[in-house]
């Protein structure tokens, strides 16, 4: 069950802009931008690997039953990425959600 | 009030709590002993508390509950593989938790691993190992954060966990750090208590349960202060004072652990337990440098070997870039897990590791170094086993293993540091529990039964454990007979009105979407 319906890529970018706000709300980052799809999780949020679950975790909490594999996300050619942009997630969401 | 208090403490061993119970330091603790019922109490498989807490709240043995080790590694088809750290997602046993909720029984637990996000009880629970950053999460009902912030003391970055101060304390803390780390502990305790003097005097749950896990903290920091053991002959004026802070931590617990047990009141049954003890580890086993130097495991050029007993990279991830897989049939990946994997296609190679690393030696003294090697369908039984490394290793002194790259396989640490150990405590003291006798080890795996019964539930046929019929005192459980029933086939049932808050950052989607019009 997904807390909203025919998720395309606008409304998986709105959900991942959503929960992440709601994660970093209480960060005290010092954040001019508001967030948007080029916000970058590393270099403008301070994210950590932790943190990365944390969201992933949330998106799997609002769609359950659907596996995301978000280790395809994160990991390129057996590399880590360095960072990943909001809409990068968005585009994941949305794929692995079209195909569930 | 509560039926039942458990006090969790996390790596407690009695060989650090009896000389303790006897200085006067742990009055309380001692009381509690002596008017009730103690015993050994065996952890998991492995001695981890990413396992054996779970397995204390599921009473289910880690190849059932599916959490093995604080990260999951999951192996990528081409060699190599990517970490994720492991959560209530993972758990794939119902705890008593929610057991007891489905039943009509109201519970509270906090601070224990595998719970987060937050699964559904009639109750509050608090996840442990959450990083600050995200305990607003971790807190169920959602509302208690709240609540939770407005006590006096109340700091959130100091109750949640600080990941670059725990891989600090696992790495050996530097000079003039040690003071602040115990202090650190010694206030997050006291915030547990003021959460517990809450919860209790406002919303008194039928079972109540706690982790302290700043023993555990202090004890691999600190084993050399703490060990009556290991304490050194001519201590300098440093040893004193952390020897006297070690012990005014444990004396601040025992005060904490006789409030929140008064809180609780005399109908309620007390328990202690441990998810494992603790005992010195004196040197470090490089198990990837031993895979290395068998041609079973190769590093990538250029990578630097450890020259401090450090067990891993600050980032867990990095080691998947010092190691190169196409050249690799073996590997470990946490310190954790004390284990091996096989890359896909070389499971053949288990015997052949698990000789050799019997058969390796102490270059210094002669004596095995590794005592016993075994496979996961062994260790770990069940249908989750295979998150589990295929080969499983017990050092000799218990330590974990390092997975970093060093010159050679065994290295003596600079000072003697805490490891876990499987003995853990069990202390159980209140109406109908017998009194002032010791009784064989139980399992980690029979405190569940026991809460259930408790808190006056059956006692479901799928757990693992047995009802430690002996630590009740004589024709208590004729008056109040175990029931047993068959099990709801369940993972995480949600009880009517629990768990039906919204979901973290469902307010802010929403309000996105209605601003986009998806939403009237």
């Amino acid at each position: 069950m997904s807390i909203i319906d025919n998720v395309d890529r606008g409304t998986a970018l709105t959900e991942v802009l959503g929960v992440t706000e709601h994660i970093v709300s209480d960060w005290d980052l010092e954040r001019p931008e508001p967030l948007g799809p080029d916000t970058r999780l590393v270099a403008d949020l301070d994210f950590d690997s932790i943190d990365l679950v944390c969201l992933f975790v949330t998106l799997e909490q609002h769609h359950a039953g659907v596996a995301f594999r978000f280790e395809d996300l994160v990991m390129a050619d057996g590399e880590y990425v360095d960072d990943l942009t909001l809409a990068q997630v968005a585009g994941h969401v949305a794929d692995r959600l079209r195909e569930a | 009030m509560p039926r039942a208090l458990l006090l969790g403490i996390d790596g407690a061993t009695f060989d650090v709590l009896d000389p303790l119970m006897r200085d006067g330091t742990m009055p309380f603790l001692a009381g509690l002993v002596d008017r009730g019922v103690r015993a050994p109490l065996m952890s998991t498989a492995l001695p981890l508390t990413a396992q054996a807490w779970p397995s204390l709240m599921t009473g289910r043995s880690p190849g059932h509950h599916g959490l093995i080790d604080f990260a999951r590694f999951q192996p990528a088809p081409a060699g190599g593989g990517s970490f994720r750290f492991t959560t209530s997602r993972d758990l794939m046993c119902e705890t008593i938790w929610t057991r007891a909720s489905r039943q009509g029984r109201t519970a509270t637990a906090l601070n224990f691993f595998g719970l987060y996000p937050p699964l559904p009880i009639d109750g509050h629970s608090i996840g442990a190992f959450i990083p600050w950053r995200h305990l607003k999460d971790a807190i169920h009902p959602p509302e208690l954060y709240a609540r939770l912030q407005q006590l006096p003391g109340f700091a959130r970055r100091e109750l949640a966990m600080d990941h670059e101060l725990e891989k600090k304390c696992l790495a050996g803390l530097a000079e003039g750090e040690t003071r602040g780390w115990i202090e650190l502990h010694t206030r997050r305790e006291a915030q547990w208590l003021a959460i517990l003097r809450h919860l209790l005097t406002t919303e008194p749950s039928d079972v109540v349960a706690v982790v302290f896990d700043g023993t555990d903290k202090l004890q691999h920091a600190c084993w050399r202060h703490i060990d009556p053991a290991c304490l050194p002959a001519q201590p300098t004026e440093t040893d004193r004072e952390i020897r006297a802070l070690c012990l005014d931590y444990f004396r601040r617990l025992d005060a904490i652990l006789a409030e929140v047990a008064a809180l609780a009141g005399p109908d309620t049954r007390v328990f202690v337990a441990s998810d494992h003890g603790f005992g010195p580890t004196r040197e470090v086993f490089y198990v990837n440098a031993w895979l290395a130097g068998q041609g079973l495991l190769a590093w990538r050029d250029g990578v630097a070997e450890d020259r401090g007993d450090r067990l891993s990279e600050d980032r867990m991830r990095s080691l998947v870039e010092l190691i190169d897989w196409e050249r690799t049939r073996a590997f470990a990946v946490t310190p954790s897990s004390n284990g091996i994997h096989l890359a896909p296609g070389c499971e053949h190679l288990a015997p052949a590791i698990e000789q050799a690393l019997l058969r390796f030696r102490d270059p210094a003294s002669g004596a095995p170094v590794v005592t016993a090697v075994r496979r996961r369908e062994d260790t770990y039984p069940g249908p989750y086993g295979d998150r589990a490394p295929h080969l499983v290793l017990t050092l000799r002194d218990h330590g974990f293993v390092s997975v970093l790259p060093a010159p050679t396989p065994l290295v003596a640490r600079a000072t003697v540091a805490g490891t876990h150990r499987p003995e853990g405590v069990f202390v159980a003291a209140g109406p109908g529990i017998a009194s002032g006798i010791t009784v064989p080890a139980l399992s980690i795996l029979d405190v569940a039964p026991l809460l259930l019964h408790c808190l006056g539930l059956p006692v479901d046929d799928d757990l693992e454990g047995r009802l430690p019929a002996e630590i009740f005192a004589p024709g208590v459980l004729e008056r109040e007979p175990v029931r047993t029933r068959a099990a709801a086939p369940a993972r995480h049932v949600v009880p009517a009105g629990a768990g039906s808050e919204a979901l973290p950052g469902q307010e802010l989607v929403e309000e996105r979407l209605r601003a986009l019009g998806y939403f009237e």
